[in-house]
């Protein structure tokens, strides 16, 4: 059997190696298509797809808003904090630093966790302003949240239509 | 020749992976052409995959105030008429996305959120990017 074995591989050598490793990659390479077009091709589809797309990874806020009417509407029944464009925080109509507007709505959400936080931005607030400090206020708590804007006073514009 | 061919191949591999890279982990999205300074919040969740739900509107907000629906530039008043008659429509979208410039004034972005839920449109979320908070605490 090893002896069958060997011979076979004798054989094998026997056969005419250096002829056929010659001719027959020759031959096999002429017959295949040109790499250069596709390269071209491959190199125009990566740099569509490298100018073309975009790496942001989006994230949804989803808002509860409402508009006041009276302004004291909101005053008596849990938190109203205000921001102006300053970016000075008021609580229920009171100037506080940040860091004790924080500790307040903690204190206040932990005796009540089902309070309404109303947040209302003045006049001139930036919303990264706002959302920055509507970030702030859910990391301490905060789960109803709703933002408050002032009304347009419809009946002031449809007067002065009226009169213009 | 057969030298050349050899000494490119590994450039087509790599550039093969890339292109497959690219394709996969990017994605095509029109370009937002308000919005220059994307927001930011910690706050934000990741958006549910709703396959079996038609696409959202996205609606752009730009430092100025002004709105694009889509990509195509138009008033409040005409944004306005533009959802009613995309969501009374055979196929309504599955919401609103506003995609608000960071420096919008609050006032107004929150009071044109409060329109489009007075205007019944079921879903209307803000789109953040992921803000780190912690960086944002040591400075205040």
């Amino acid at each position: 059997m090893p002896t069958h074995l060997s011979h076979h591989i004798v054989n094998a050598d026997h056969a005419p190696v250096e002829h056929f490793s010659l001719a027959a990659p020759a031959g096999r390479r002429r017959n295949l298509v040109s790499l250069t077009p596709l390269i071209d091709v491959v190199f125009i589809l990566l740099i569509f797809f490298m100018l073309a797309s975009n790496f942001f990874d989006w994230q949804q806020l989803p808002l509860t808003t409402s508009i006041s009417e009276g302004g004291q509407a909101g005053a008596t029944e849990g938190l109203h904090i205000r921001l102006d464009a300053q970016g000075q925080v008021q609580l229920n109509g009171e100037v506080l630093s940040l860091r004790r507007l924080e500790r307040q709505v903690r204190t206040e959400l932990a005796a009540n966790p089902s309070l309404n936080v109303q947040l209302e931005p003045r006049p001139g607030v930036s919303l990264q302003m706002l959302i920055g400090l509507f970030d702030r206020l859910v990391q301490n708590g905060a789960r109803q949240l709703n933002f408050v804007v002032p009304a347009i006073n419809s009946s002031d514009k449809q007067r002065t239509d009226q009169d213009g | 020749m057969d030298d050349s061919e050899d000494g490119i191949l590994p450039l087509i591999n790599i550039v093969f992976l890339l292109l497959i890279f690219f394709m996969v982990v990017g994605h095509l999205a029109p370009p937002d052409d308000l919005v220059d300074e994307p927001l930011q919040s910690a706050a934000a969740q990741q958006p549910a995959d709703a396959a079996d739900l038609q696409p959202p509107l996205t609606l752009q907000v730009s430092h100025d105030g002004t709105l694009a629906l889509d990509g195509d530039h138009l008033s409040e008043e005409a944004l306005l008429e533009a959802l009613q008659a995309a969501f009374s429509g055979a196929e309504p979208p599955s919401g609103v996305q506003v995609k608000a410039d960071g420096r919008t004034d609050a006032v107004t972005a929150i009071r044109l959120i409060h329109r489009l839920r007075e205007a019944q449109i079921p879903s209307v979320n803000l789109l953040t990017l992921r803000a780190d908070i912690t960086s944002d605490r040591r400075e205040g």
